[in-house]
């Protein structure tokens, strides 16, 4: 069995949407054996819960406080905890941005007025990456569908919230363009029928050589059911 | 050899990308025995040479200066002339528009505050149809960075753009067979003579443009992309 990643997941401490707290996710995760977690709350212009009225500081130090509060709970655990984040680039296009640090977000405070090409430019250039999420999801609020396939490092493929025809276009997106493909789970509570992810070859300490390597090998893309996950991390219990 | 239909074509009149008079296609596609022609110059906010700063009324009859040359040019000839237009979403996202007229745009001053789904709804509930131009058009055009597709609002896509790259083209017929969307075809012609056409070839003479493009939504076998050379004839004179 391989070191499993999730790559896409929220919080209640800072997504609205969300149910689970990091802890609990936490707590989750160990259960399914997993190797790490990327927490990945909703960014401003997206279903975040970060208070408007605040400097953007504290604003900061709010929507990363999910994403230390699962790293203390995860301290003696093997589950390792990374931060990351959803940006909304508007219409119900979201990137999955990984890699960074809170002193990135901390050291521009003016990148929500970036153009979403110059912040995904951004990004790279400082050694995060951009993943596509569930980019041809279909919903109600959902009237375009946007593609940047020059400016992220891969696409999520598998989204396990999403529809089999939403991931299948995603994967025809990322094959015609050359892209990576990566998976998740886009997980806002402790209880997901299905989860996806990436089943690497060894633990990695850290997020973006592990999204480098698994951009080399797609057979590391799971989706699973999560009574299989569980049987599975039973059976190795 | 069945009717042939150019649907997407620019006049120098109107388009300032384009170099070629409206007489002058008139007279190229003439030689090229089409039965009709849309032409489909681009709207506002795209490249057009219309003043911004002119009444409605007056930017209207600009706009159809280009058509109303073509169909005067036609007049004794042949091929019969259609108005449409090529409105841009901006960045490099185009949706041709057919089967509306130039008292249509004069009734609707206030469109260009419309958000495009609701300009689709409009175009199409008053016996419209929307069919999106070079979907996957690629970068390095500079004010390209995002694809932007709009499944769930339009007719049809160009699947064969002559002026675009086989690829491009590819993804869009993916696109367009994964979304069970009507696939037509464009030369997006701004020379008169081209390397390369693109449109539909019918099994009839139409009077009427939607007419065509419903008959064509049953026949993606009418898509047709030629070379200049094989469609070239005997000079009709």
């Amino acid at each position: 069995m391989g070191y499993k990643y999730e790559l896409h997941l929220h919080t209640s401490e800072a997504s609205k949407c969300a149910v689970a707290t990091g802890s609990e996710q936490v707590a989750f995760y160990n259960s399914l054996g997993y190797a790490g977690i990327c927490i990945t709350n909703h960014y401003f212009r997206g279903n975040t819960s970060i208070p408007k009225d605040l400097p953007f500081e504290d604003q900061i130090r709010y929507f990363v406080r999910g994403y230390e509060l699962a790293k203390e709970a995860a301290e003696g655990t093997d589950l390792d905890v990374f931060l990351g984040w959803e940006y909304a680039a508007g219409g119900g296009s979201e990137f999955l941005i990984l890699g960074l640090d809170t002193d990135w977000l901390l050291a521009h405070p003016d990148q929500m007025q970036w153009h979403p090409a110059e912040y995904f430019t951004r990004v790279r250039e400082d050694g995060g990456f951009v993943i596509q999420a569930h980019p041809y999801r279909k919903a109600s609020y959902i009237n375009t569908i946007h593609l940047m396939p020059w400016h992220v490092d891969g696409v999520e493929v598998c989204n396990a919230g999403n529809s089999d025809f939403d991931n299948e276009m995603a994967r025809h997106y990322a094959q015609m363009y050359k892209l990576p493909m990566y998976a998740g789970s886009d997980n806002h509570s402790c209880t997901p029928d299905r989860m996806a992810g990436i089943e690497a070859d060894r633990r990695y300490d850290n997020i973006t050589d592990m999204l480098r390597a698994a951009a080399d090998h797609p057979e590391w893309l799971f989706c699973r059911t999560y009574e299989e996950l569980a049987d599975q991390a039973a059976g190795q219990a | 050899m069945g009717y042939k239909y150019e649907l997407h074509l620019h006049t120098a009149e109107v388009s300032r990308c384009a170099e070629c008079s409206a007489a002058g296609q008139v007279e190229v596609y003439r030689r090229l025995g089409y039965t009709g022609i849309c032409i489909t110059d681009h709207f506002f906010g795209g490249s057009n040479n219309i003043p911004p700063d002119i009444p409605w009324e007056e930017k209207i009859h600009r706009l159809a200066s280009g058509y109303e040359n073509a169909k005067k040019a036609a007049e004794d000839t042949g091929p019969d002339v259609f108005f449409g237009w090529e409105y841009t979403l901006g960045g490099g996202s185009d949706f041709l528009i057919l089967g509306l007229d130039v008292d249509w745009l004069l009734h609707y001053p206030d469109q260009m505050t419309w958000k495009a789904q609701d300009y689709f709804t409009r175009v199409r509930n008053d016996g419209g149809m929307v069919i999106h131009a070079h979907p996957f058009r690629k970068y390095p055009y500079p004010w390209i960075d995002t694809i932007k597709l709009m499944p769930w609002h339009i007719d049809g896509v160009e699947i064969c753009n002559a002026s675009n790259e086989d690829a491009e083209n590819d993804m869009a017929a993916l696109y367009a067979k994964h979304y069970g969307l009507p696939v037509f075809a464009g030369s997006d012609n701004h020379e008169g003579v081209v390397d390369r056409y693109a449109g539909i070839e019918a099994d009839r003479r139409y009077d009427s443009i939607t007419e065509l493009l419903k008959a064509a939504a049953a026949h993606p076998e009418w898509v047709f992309c030629r070379t200049y050379e094989e469609l070239k004839i005997e000079d009709k004179e």
